[in-house]
């Protein structure tokens, strides 16, 4: 065929040729028929038992925290149930609330910086974010990939643990994609990284963290 | 197009099939859809349908539109920093790939499953010029490791027991591996981690490319799908152009349908969404856009439809014919009622013309799409595209089979020509007849008397008709 044209032009010849016969006046931008209506959240409280629900049915271990105190137990007993000797955490202001890094540091755990060379997030056992939104619907977090929560961090520790404030909470992943749809990465985590690849057993902690916990905070 | 490939043998391959293959199948297919009812139940019947019919409607439209939303991801994609490049067949995606790991000195890949790549057989061209391609994905990695192809398009290995893995591993990578999922898996996250932190380069497929703003949706459970993205320097997306959806809001309906489609899950483990490059993350992002025939199908006002696709696998799932035979006997990437009609329609129905006669047209196929293909009148289509020939290709049956046919046409049609046949028929058989059944023919007829006998020509409904169509008890039967 056409040995001059690039491979761009002669694909989009072919295109146009064969969309010539697709339809007589074709409606654009996209049809009323082509939307879904968006979910309608119920109550805040009861948005908030789903979302610890769905963690839950994925795996996960969910957990709604009050206060000061409830955090540093909950912190001082993940950092004894999952073994954890070294953590790494976003840098997001939530933190500063809590005091997060004392705390960390006073059950005796190292802190590494989420930044810098990715291979040593390899060695370390727990990651902290802070979600930008969370969906109950699904269980689902969205984490929007910044330089002090680069998308590493919730990926190559032993364990993930995410920090949802209560107002973050989207009916539907809808919302989500409004609020992220301009950034140049994100990701949304639902669970723990899973397979059901050999012989459907589900087996938790494929290439991601082996666990999930998840947060919600007021 | 390739012309000395031989035809894909359906049946000779599925009689090649072990029982084992067809229980793994079935738990496989069971477990899926029993999961996917309950989410649907969740969902509600009714939302669910309206759901489809707009994931319907989406894909129908980003298709109506295909060139003006592929501009936009160009366009979109380059203002984001990425770089974006056309194939035209699997040979121009070949190259791409090729040059941009020679420009970067690139020795290892690591990979995200994808079945496009599996469709352009990009690892075999990968490693043909002595690059190391690791495949990434649980399921993929084993299939890869055994030299095999996936037998499903979300669960590759789903036909190989726990055992056969422990053995595999045990052989090929030299460690002490027993029969138990989770340990195996423990093996695998060991041996691929090393990997996903020093590999030059990561290759994935998409899910979706959202027009609106470049982006690349990748779906996946594992994880791999992050670490394939983010750690390696440079990221190559290979993407299908039929991949495109046109917004944000229809990926929202899209990413619903998807992954309650392919597992009953309400959303897949991880959704990452790439736009372009940036801070930290790969240096290069390359998407690359293949045709490899799709611009053909589209063409086809019958079987366009096909391109809507978005490989849950539920056709499979669902289809009774592969849950009997299993994927490796459509013997090629895509299996199932979908790679019925994919197939013949990327690699010609010389080749795959047996596929769309592999099907009992049930049509529970079209009835579970997330995005409501009607497969079955598309099997249909190329079922007469195999034997008559249509706008894009030629009969592909035997001239002597089109005699026969013009022959028997002819004979059929004449009454008096009829009573011969029948008479001679009769005649003809005596030979090969024992008592009732004749239980072998002479080629070609044999292809029937393989499979079963043939009842022998016995009555005579014209001299019956004759005796008894003045007689009162004609309608039953049962009176006489």
């Amino acid at each position: 065929m056409s040995k001059g044209k690039s491979a761009r032009e002669e694909i989009f010849a072919k295109m146009r040729f064969a969309l010539e016969s697709f339809s007589s006046s074709p409606i654009y931008p996209l049809p009323a028929s082509a939307k879904f209506e968006p979910r309608v959240a119920a109550g805040l409280d009861e948005e908030i038992e789903k979302m610890l629900r769905e963690v839950t049915r994925l795996s996960g271990h969910a957990l709604k925290i009050q206060g000061r105190d409830e955090f540093a137990d909950a912190l001082g007993n993940l950092v004894k149930t999952e073994e954890v000797r070294t953590a790494a955490l976003s840098d997001h202001p939530r933190y500063g609330d809590y005091g997060i890094v004392d705390m960390l540091k006073s059950f005796g755990v190292a802190l590494l910086s989420p930044d810098g060379d990715k291979r040593r997030l390899e060695d370390c056992d727990l990651g902290i974010t802070v979600g930008d939104a969370a969906l109950p619907e699904t269980g689902s977090v969205l984490l929007r990939t910044t330089q002090g929560q680069p998308d590493v961090l919730s990926l190559l520790p032993r364990v993930h643990l995410v920090l949802i404030a209560k107002e973050t909470l989207l009916a539907d992943i809808h919302y989500a994609f409004t609020m992220a749809k301009a950034d140049r990465h994100f990701v949304l985590v639902s669970g723990s990284s899973r397979t059901a690849d050999i012989e459907k057993v589900l087996t938790l902690g494929v290439h991601g963290p082996k666990s999930f916990h998840l947060w919600i905070c007021d | 197009m390739k012309d000395v490939t031989a035809r894909i043998d359906f049946r000779g391959n599925s009689q090649a099939v072990s029982p084992a293959m067809v229980v793994a199948t079935q738990k496989n297919a069971r477990t899926a859809l029993m999961k996917r009812s309950e989410v649907v139940v969740e969902f509600g019947e009714e939302r669910w349908q309206q759901l489809r019919r707009a994931g319907r409607e989406v894909r129908l439209h980003a298709l109506t539109h295909l060139d003006r939303y592929l501009s936009m991801v160009e366009e979109n994609v380059i203002a984001a920093g990425g770089q974006v490049h056309w194939a035209r067949n699997a040979e121009e995606a070949h190259r791409i790939v090729f040059d941009i790991a020679l420009q970067n000195s690139v020795r290892n890949i690591v990979k995200v499953k994808s079945m496009l790549t599996e469709e352009i057989e990009l690892n075999h061209a990968l490693e043909g010029r002595g690059i190391r391609v690791y495949e990434t994905d649980l399921g993929e990695f084993i299939v890869q490791l055994a030299g095999q192809r996936p037998s499903h398009i979300t669960a590759p290995a789903l036909h190989m027991t726990k055992e056969e893995v422990a053995a595999l591993f045990r052989e090929k990578l030299k460690v002490d591996a027993q029969p138990d999922p989770k340990l195996l898996t423990e093996i695998a996250r060991q041996r691929l981690r090393k990997e996903f932190l020093t590999s030059e380069m990561g290759i994935s497929g998409g899910n979706f490319l959202v027009a609106e703003t470049g982006t690349l949706i990748l779906v996946t459970n594992e994880g791999n799908g992050r670490m394939c993205t983010s750690l390696p320097p440079i990221h190559v997306a290979i993407v299908g152009i039929e991949k495109v959806i046109p917004d944000w809001e229809s990926a929202a309906v899209m990413l619903k349908l998807l992954a309650r489609s392919v597992s009953g899950s309400k959303i897949t483990a991880y959704n990452t969404f790439i736009t372009g490059v940036r801070k930290d993350g790969p240096r290069e992002f390359h998407l690359v856009l293949l045709d490899n025939g799709r611009t053909q199908i589209l063409r086809d006002k019958m079987a366009r439809e096909t391109l809507m696709c978005i490989r849950c696998g539920a056709c499979m799932n669902i289809c009774p014919v592969y849950n009997q035979v299993g994927g490796h006997a459509y013997g090629a990437v895509y299996p199932g009622p979908i790679g019925s009609i994919l197939t013949p329609l990327l690699i010609g129905t010389r080749i795959a013309g047996g596929l769309p006669f592999a099907s009992t047209l049930c049509g529970a196929c079209s009835d579970i799409c997330p995005v409501m293909i009607p497969i079955t009148e598309i099997l249909l289509h190329l079922r007469r595209r195999f034997v008559e020939g249509d706008d894009f290709e030629g009969s592909s049956i035997s001239g002597t089979l089109k005699a026969i046919a013009k022959v028997g046409r002819y004979v059929l049609g004449s009454p008096s020509l009829y009573r011969l046949g029948a008479r001679m028929g009769k005649i003809f058989q005596a030979p090969l007849r024992s008592g009732d059944w004749i239980s072998a023919m002479p080629s070609p007829l044999d292809r029937w008397t393989m499979a079963r006998p043939f009842p022998a020509f016995r009555g005579d409904f014209r001299g019956w008709w004759k005796k008894h169509k003045d007689a009162k008890d004609i309608s039953g039967g049962k009176a006489s």
